[in-house]
Parts: structure tokens; C-alpha cells; sequence
């Protein structure tokens, strides 16, 4: 039993963002959640691939470049940081323009330094902690620089909107994962468990995600105003 | 390739100082956004505050200025008001003097009037005095036809004495009848016969007052004119007043001219659909285009100063206005003028 809740868990980066995919089809979202949606697409497609190549590589014996998920990974956390980047880069704020821009630099540049000299982005053994651990921590300001502009904009009816619950769900997504993939590399020379429960941490923390997205689109309706 | 290897105590360190470095940078920025905003309501606050001080002291001033204003247009109401007491009371006085001044003309009519007779009574009771006595004396000489004869002189003059005498009690009674208190009651009035008592009254005042000043009456009245319901008093104070321009304007014209000249001045009387008109002519200096429109306003005068109030074309345009009639004026300066009044029948 405990296996197939497991395995159902595992499963959670796939089906987790069917939710807010399948409320896509009923309701048409604003051109300001766009960058939202793309990722939710791009992500179906790496996490299936992903899971499959995890879960069923042995059964199905794959060839050799498709026995790890490792790059898929490195790949997704780019999507991720690109879609958000430009969502938050997006909205219609009028503080630290600049500064989203640099983050989306600083990224950029740690990416080609990191991957120039030190890693290698299809590395078999394990995923980009560095890379991951990164995107997570830019993420994070880009959410911390949205909650800034929101406090001091006086603006109550952004704490209603669909962007608050975006971004917030983004912000408890990185903050977990900030650290599961910072300890993530060292851990699995360590503690094989403890790593495998660190990644139920990260699933656990996608579904709230997922779910908070979904929550976005349900708000995101004429009615309610964004911010 | 895997270069980067880092520890997990080093990650741990550079995780949690991370973490700490995010947190306080967007407490500080947080902090230092907030107190900025506190500061620009402040200053947003005093400058509101600023603001209603101007406004109340604006206001004030303002009330200041209302009420000064205020105090400066009663006061002018006040001066004014004062201003229209004093021109009502000199109009009063004037319209007083106006009509002083129709009085002492009309006085003079009437005593011209009743000196005529009285200059009879006078000769003629002379006359019988003188006659009583040569009766007296042929008494005494015992001549009886001669006394008879004196008798029948005597009876003639006396006649002639009660003849004027009752003139004079005419024109006394006449005079007595034209002084009654206007009662503004309406009355068939004889128009012809108003018309030319008040030519007839103009003219002697004129003459009592210049001797030597003679103008052409001429009068040509319509017989069947009927009676018609003015007050007399009123119409005839008109009429003399319109007389006594005529007069005065053939008289100025007179001492311009001098010999040659030869004054008129003529009332007729006509019917016109209805009414009745009385038309005041003469041949004098006449009046100009300009003053032509004047004429009916109060105290418009072409007299020299002192010798016309200007009241008296405007109190008979209001009379003959109060009688539902009318008064106009033609004029040719230099050849004279046409006054006509146009009353209802």
C-alpha cells in the first residue's frame, strides 16, 4: 500500500500539473498569466519524460543516453527560471525593472560559468544541485521583490489577485527546494534515504505549487483585478 | 565533468547565509521603502495642513473683503437714497414753481381782464358824479327839461356802469370757477370755448407784462366740436401753457426781427376720427431737431436760465397722458411751430 501511495508520489510532478492544465481548458487565461501556462506545458512534457526515463528505464531497457533524467531536470529548472523570469519581468509594476533584469543576467551568466568550467549539463550521475539551487534563490528575490512592491504600493487588492497566488506559490516551492537541492548532490553520497525523502519534500512542495497555480487561473477572471 | 565540488557543511553555511542575506535585504529595503513613505505622508500631511491655513486665512480675508464691500454698497444705498430724497424734494419744488409761475401768468390774465371794465365803472360813476351835480343845478334854475335830460345821461351811465360791472363780476366768477380745487373729476367741457379763454389769458399776461409786445390771435374753431368729458382746469393749464410758448417764441422771434415781422399765433379746434384736437400754431422762432425730442422731458427748456423750469411741456404731457390723449410737436426752426392736442371723444 505504502508502495503505491510511493509510487503514485513519485508520479506527482506528472499528474500535479495536470490541475492547473485541465482548468485551462475552461477557462482562457490573460495575456499576463501566458508566460504561467507555457510552463505548465513545457513542464507536462519534461516531467513525463523525465518519469518515465526514472521510473521504467530498467523495465523497458532503454539505451544508455536515456538511462538517466539527470539533464531533463537541468533542462526544466532552465524553462522554469526563462518562464517565471519573464512573468515577473511581465507584470505591470513600476519598481525594480532594472533589477529583475539583472537576475535574469546574473542567471544567465552563472549558467555559462557554471556549465563552462565546472559542470556538465548532461552529467548522468546526478542533477545540477548548483543550477537548481540557484534558479530557486533567484526565483525567491523575484518573489520577495514582488511582495516588496505590493507592500509598499498600498494596493489591498493585490493580495486578491491571481499574481499574489502565482507568486506565492512559486515563493513556497523555491524556499523547500531551495535546500533540498542545495543538499541534494552531497546527500546522495550520504544518505540514500534521507535523499529519497528530501525529494518527497520537492514533490510535496510542486503539488502546492500546482495547486496555487490553479487557484491563479480561478481568479483570473474579469472580475478580480491583477497586480 | 563535475569540478565543483562543494561540502555539505560549506552548502549548509552558504544556504542558511543565503536565506539570511534575501530576508534581511528585503527587511532593510522593506524598512528603509516604509520609512520614506512615512516621511512622504508627513510631508504630504503638512503640506495639507499648509494648504487649509492658506485657505482659512484666503477665507478670511475674503469675509474681510465681503464684508468691507458690503458696508461700502450700503453706504452708497444710503447716499443714494439720500441723493433721490433730495432730487424728488427739488423736483417738488420745482414742479411748485411751475406752478407759481402759471398762477402769477394766469393772475395777470385776469387782472388785465377785469382792469378793462373797471376803467369803465370808473369813468362812467365819474361821469354820473359829474352829472349829478349840473342835476342839481338845473333843479335849482327850475329847468325841468334839462334835468331830464340829465336824468336819461344819468340812467345811460349808470346803465353802462352795471354793463361792466357785471363784466367784471363775470370774469370774477369766471376766475373763481377756473380756481376751484382740481378734483381730477371729468366734466363735458366746451373746448372750443376753454381754447380761446386760454388764448384770450395767455395773450393779456404777456401784455401786461411787455406793453408794448402785440401778436395776431387768430382762433378758427369747429362749430360742431362736441362736449367732451376732460377736467377743465387741467386742459386749460395746458392750453395756456402751450399759448404762452407761442407767444414767447413769436415775441424772441419779434426782437430779432423787429418791424417786419409781424407775430401769429393761432388755435383751431377739428374733430379726427373721434377725438377731438386742439392744434397751438405760430410763426415764430421755432423749435430744432435736436430739441424737438426733448421737448416732453422734464426740465428740458430752450429758455435762458431762470426764465423756464422746463417742467411745464412735461406736466401737460402727462395731463393730456392722464386724459388717454395725446401731445406732439411739429417744428420748422425758424418758421415756427405746431402743438397739438389729441383727446378722446
Amino acid at each position: 500500500m505504502t508502495k503505491i501511495f510511493q509510487t503514485i508520489f513519485d508520479w506527482s510532478e506528472v499528474w500535479a500539473l495536470l490541475i492547473p492544465l485541465v482548468f485551462l481548458f475552461r477557462h482562457k487565461q490573460p495575456a499576463l498569466l501566458k508566460p504561467v501556462v507555457v510552463y505548465l506545458w513545457l513542464a507536462l512534457a519534461l516531467n513525463i519524460f523525465g518519469d518515465i526515463i526514472g521510473e521504467l528505464k530498467r523495465a523497458l531497457h532503454f539505451p544508455h543516453w536515456l538511462q538517466s533524467n539527470n539533464p531533463l531536470y537541468n533542462l526544466h529548472s532552465l524553462v522554469r527560471f526563462a518562464c517565471f523570469s519573464y512573468f515577473f519581468i511581465s507584470l505591470p509594476q513600476t519598481h525594480y525593472k532594472t533589477f529583475k533584469k539583472i537576475i535574469a543576467g546574473l542567471f544567465a551568466l552563472f549558467f555559462i560559468v557554471d556549465f563552462g568550467f565546472f559542470e556538465n549539463f548532461f552529467y548522468f550521475n546526478h542533477l545540477s544541485g548548483n543550477l537548481l539551487s540557484a534558479e530557486a534563490y533567484l526565483l525567491l528575490i523575484y518573489c520577495m521583490l514582488y511582495y516588496l512592491e505590493v507592500l509598499l504600493s498600498e494596493d489591498d487588492t493585490a493580495f486578491k489577485g491571481p499574481v499574489f497566488w502565482v507568486t506565492t506559490g512559486l515563493s513556497i516551492y523555491v524556499v523547500i527546494n531551495f535546500f533540498v537541492f542545495l543538499f541534494y548532490v552531497p546527500m546522495i553520497t550520504q544518505d540514500m534515504v534521507l535523499t529519497d525523502r528530501m525529494w518527497n519534500a520537492h514533490n510535496t512542495a510542486y503539488i502546492i505549487l500546482c495547486i496555487f497555480i490553479t487557484r491563479a487561473f480561478y481568479l483570473a477572471t474579469p472580475k478580480y483585478v491583477l497586480a | 565533468m563535475y569540478l565543483l565540488e562543494i561540502s555539505l557543511e560549506s552548502r549548509v553555511i552558504i544556504g542558511i547565509s543565503g536565506m539570511v542575506l534575501l530576508f534581511t535585504a528585503f527587511l532593510v529595503v522593506f524598512v528603509v521603502s516604509q520609512r520614506k513613505k512615512l516621511q512622504y505622508h508627513k510631508d504630504l500631511h503638512a503640506m495639507h495642513e499648509e494648504q487649509e491655513r492658506i485657505l482659512t486665512q484666503q477665507n478670511v480675508l475674503l469675509e474681510q473683503r465681503v464684508e468691507e464691500r458690503t458696508a461700502e454698497l450700503v453706504f452708497q444705498k444710503n447716499e443714494l437714497q439720500k441723493s433721490l430724497q433730495e432730487l424728488n424734494s427739488a423736483q417738488s419744488q420745482l414742479i411748485q414753481k411751475e406752478k407759481m409761475a402759471s398762477l402769477g401768468e394766469l393772475t395777470a390774465g385776469i387782472a388785465h381782464e377785469i382792469q378793462n371794465p373797471l376803467n369803465f365803472v370808473n369813468n362812467f360813476s365819474d361821469v354820473t358824479i359829474e352829472l349829478v351835480a349840473e342835476l342839481y343845478e338845473e333843479l335849482k334854475n327850475n329847468d325841468p327839461e334839462e334835468a331830464m335830460a340829465l336824468a336819461d345821461s344819468i340812467r345811460e351811465s349808470l346803465e353802462k356802469i352795471n354793463h361792466h360791472g357785471k363784466r367784471a363780476d363775470n370774469i370774477v366768477k369766471g376766475m373763481l370757477e377756473h380756481s376751484k380745487v382740481d378734483t381730477g373729476k371729468k366734466e363735458p367741457t366746451d373746448i372750443n370755448k376753454l381754447a380761446a379763454e386760454s388764448l384770450k389769458l395767455s395773450y393779456n399776461s404777456i401784455c401786461a407784462r411787455d406793453s408794448t409786445f402785440t401778436a395776431s390771435c387768430q382762433t378758427l374753431f369747429d362749430e360742431s366740436l362736441p362736449h367732451i368729458p376732460v377736467v377743465p382746469q387741467a386742459v386749460k393749464r395746458v392750453l395756456i401753457n402751450l399759448c404762452n410758448n407761442a407767444f414767447y417764441s413769436v415775441k424772441e422771434k419779434k426782437k430779432v426781427r423787429g418791424e417786419s415781422y409781424e407775430p401769429v399765433v393761432s388755435v383751431s379746434t377739428k374733430t379726427d376720427d373721434g377725438h377731438v384736437l386742439i392744434i397751438v400754431s405760430d410763426n415764430g422762432a421755432g423749435i430744432a431737431g435736436k430739441s424737438l425730442q426733448k421737448i416732453f422731458q422734464p426740465f428740458f427748456t430752450t429758455k435762458p436760465t431762470g426764465e423756464g423750469t422746463g417742467l411745464g411741456l412735461s406736466l401737460s404731457y402727462d395731463i393730456i397722458r392722464a386724459h388717454g390723449g395725446e401731445l406732439s410737436a411739429e417744428s420748422v426752426e425758424g418758421e415756427g411751430a405746431v402743438l397739438t392736442v389729441r383727446l378722446p371723444g
